[in-house]
């Protein structure tokens, strides 16, 4: 025992643990590294040099779980032993022989095991291959895994000069007949050379006999597949098959493809399979569902929008409609709400500044379009209906005879892009008022060539000729326009035109005329601006010639406004002071106190009670006169008066009530 | 606001795919653990 002296130093021997090929197996302590070993002689002459080579660090380098670790070489003159981690356990030779009922699932999960210690031992530069691969090589540690032992390291340490073995039914066809011819591992037969598919046909071979349970002579011998897939399973036995082929092409052609078989195993189950199927079913369905969601979604954005807009559509058809039976002031809440549900339209805000321009509210329509539409960002102002707007406004500044600034607008109105005939008409109208006649001729030229009706041109002539003074002439105009018009708005700017002419002249009886005649050509809808004109007429006709029929016609149509709507201070003012003209003083009161309620106190209103009060008093015998209420209302518009007077125009009828006052405290009728 | 068909539907379509992508990040792990499960049964055998 030569070894055991030489090195008793490092090792203790414990006991024998057998005799493999090469020679004695020895179970040892190496007291160094404090663990348990296993000395084994390696077979093979001219061995001695090769320990000191590279090859033999690499195989003391070699780390895997199911290997045994490589710790040294000893070398006692020829002899040279390899000292290796002892592996306890069982082989699988040893589990056979006690009968192990090897599961289907053991074998898988060791096969996978096998395959990945050779494929790290095939990846070594340079390969190594085991080239003994048996159930007595494979041990299963109390742990449950396995670890290959014994691999040829002769074959590995010397090229082309190693010792081949083979254990019958477990080796390789080429490594048979290599064996068997008595060459070297690199001799190429009728097969390759020795390479690492040799090492696949032994675990296929192995694997086959723990399967099975029975062992195959040779190659020659064909396994029993059907047995072996009853034993496992048709898929199991396809791969032993595939490892057990004569020609190596036909094997597996690495460990690792071999490992990745038995991986695959357990998932080509047809339970498997079902499960991974309906998995992938139920993601499918999901994924459809997730896509049918968001085109449903799609769908509900697309249909909010149209809500959006419907709802828009019908609250600017409600303010249209409030608009034209008068109601500006549900017509304004209607506005307000439109411009919350999409507020860059300006349909609504069209609604808003016709509504203004209606009330003859001119300044706040031009300051709406001005303000409220041009400078709000919301708002979409490249959009045709803004040139509707831009008419509004210069119609707005047209009636407060601001002519140039109703020019500028109309151009503004151009550049927008409005191309109505009917704008270029008023365009024109404009121009002759602000002085550029010829201009405004040509204008109008251009709009009949855009298809200005007769009727619209007739009455453009009449305005330009009316700016030139051209008063006969307009006159048969705005008569000729009047007469070929079915446009209640066109009859009806044509009889206001011609009601200012006659004024402008001082015919105030063919005024009244014309209004009158106007009244019954129109509807009810048309006829604000000729009642108010009506209204004027008949004052005036009253102070000129105290005629109480013209008062009381003027009443009654300043009731009718009343009753229309239409009502401002100002028809409360009028009834207040006509009612008192044609000495009906209650009914004045009457009125006076329905301003006060409406519009609330002011000096005018205080101004006429205290004047009503004057009429009343001197209704009365003298001894009966009390002109306290007088002085009261008077105390009190004169404050009001004179508190609001700075900035604001002097009113002669405080004047006149001054007078009368003095007059009063002149005659003592006050104490 | 008022709750009219198209937010309904908006609605419905949110609820719906937050609900099945939710399903099917759960399905991730749940699947996996199913073929495990499946596997050591099978391996098991």
């Amino acid at each position: 025992m030569g070894i055991l002296d030489k090195f008793s130093d490092t090792y203790e021997i414990l006991g024998k643990l057998g005799e493999g090929s090469g020679g004695i197996v020895y179970k040892a302590y190496h007291k160094r590294l404090k663990k348990e070993v296993v000395i084994k002689e390696m077979k093979g002459k001219s061995l001695s040099a090769a320990v000191d080579r590279q090859e033999a660090d690499i195989l003391k380098n070699l780390h895997h779980m199911y290997l045994p670790q490589v710790f040294d070489f000893l070398r006692d003159g020829d002899r040279v032993y390899t000292v290796m981690s002892y592996i306890p356990g069982k082989s699988f030779q040893q589990l056979l022989r006690e009968h192990y009922p090897f599961t289907m699932g053991q074998l898988v999960r060791w096969g996978m095991q096998l395959c990945s210690a050779l494929n790290y031992l095939h990846s070594q530069k340079p390969p190594i291959i085991h080239s003994d691969i048996k159930p007595a090589n494979i041990m299963l540690t109390p742990q449950g895994n396995i670890c290959l032992i014994d691999f040829n390291i002769s074959f590995f340490l010397k090229e082309g000069n190693a010792v081949l073995g083979y254990t019958s039914g477990y080796t390789s066809p080429e490594q048979y007949i290599v064996v068997l011819d008595g060459g070297s591992g690199s001799r190429v037969g009728r097969y390759a050379a020795i390479d690492e598919r040799t090492d696949i046909y032994s675990v296929g071979a192995t694997f086959y006999h723990l399967a099975t349970g029975k062992k195959v002579k040779d190659y020659r011998e064909p396994i029993d597949k059907a047995y072996l897939a009853e034993c496992t399973s048709q898929a199991f036995s396809e791969i032993i098959q595939k490892a057990m082929e004569t020609e190596p092409d036909k094997r597996f052609q690495s460990a690792l493809e071999m490992f990745r078989a038995f991986q695959g195993l357990s998932r080509k189950d047809a339970r498997y399979r079902a499960l991974v199927r309906r998995q992938h079913l139920i993601r499918g369905v999901l994924v459809a569902a997730m896509a049918g969601f968001i085109l449903l979604g799609g769908y509900g954005v697309h249909t909010i929008r149209q809500e959006r807009v419907d709802r828009y559509n019908q609250l600017v058809e409600e303010q249209k409609d409030y608009r034209e039976a008068g109601d500006y002031d549900q017509a304004e809440k209607t506005h307000e709400e439109a411009v919350k549900v999409l507020p860059s339209s300006l349909e609504s805000y069209y609604q808003s500044a016709l509504a203004l321009y209606e009330q003859q509210e001119y300044q706040a329509c031009i300051d709406f379009v001005d303000y409220d539409v041009e400078q709000n960002e919301k708002l979409d102002t490249r959009r045709e209906r803004m040139g509707d707007l831009y008419y509004l406004e210069a119609e707005s500044h047209f009636a407060l005879e601001d002519y140039e600034e109703a020019v500028r607008t109309f151009e503004k109105l151009f550049r927008t892009g409005g191309y109505q005939a009917e704008y270029y008409r008023d365009y024109a109208i404009a121009l002759a008022f602000d002085g550029q006649t010829e201009k405004g001729q040509e204008v109008l030229d251009e709009a009949v060539e855009l298809g200005l009706t007769e009727d619209s041109v007739y009455y453009a002539r009449g305005e330009i000729k009316k700016a030139r003074q051209e008063y006969d002439g307009a006159i048969q105009d705005f008569r000729a326009c009047i007469s070929r018009t079915d446009s209640d708005s066109l009859k009806e700017r044509a009889y206001l035109q011609l009601s200012d002419i006659y004024e402008t002249q001082g015919y105030d009886q063919s005024q009244r005329e014309v209004l009158l005649e106007a009244r019954q050509a129109l509807p009810v809808e048309h006829q604000m601006a000729l009642i108010q004109k009506l209204i004027q007429v008949d004052i005036d006709l009253a102070d000129r010639t105290g005629d109480s029929a013209s008062r009381q016609e003027a009443v009654s149509l300043l009731e009718e406004v009343i009753a229309q709507g239409w009502d401002t201070y100002d028809t409360y003012n009028n009834l207040a002071v006509l009612n008192e003209q044609l000495g009906n003083l209650d009914q004045a009161a009457g009125y006076l106190d329905q301003m006060l309620e409406k519009y609330g106190e002011d000096y005018n209103i205080y101004m006429r009670y205290a004047f009503l009060e004057i009429d009343r008093q001197e209704l009365l015998p003298n001894r009966e006169r009390d002109y306290g209420t007088f002085a009261s209302y008077y105390e009190k518009a004169s404050q009001m008066y004179y508190a609001q007077l700075e900035g604001n125009d002097t009113d002669p009828q405080m004047q006149l009530l001054e007078n009368a006052y003095q007059q009063v405290l002149a005659g003592g009728w006050l104490s | 606001m008022e709750l009219t068909v198209g937010w309904i539907l908006t609605g419905i379509s949110v609820a719906g795919f937050a609900g099945c992508l939710a399903a099917l990040l759960l399905t991730r792990r749940i699947f996996r653990k199913q073929r495990e499960r499946l596997l050591e049964e099978i391996e098991g055998e």
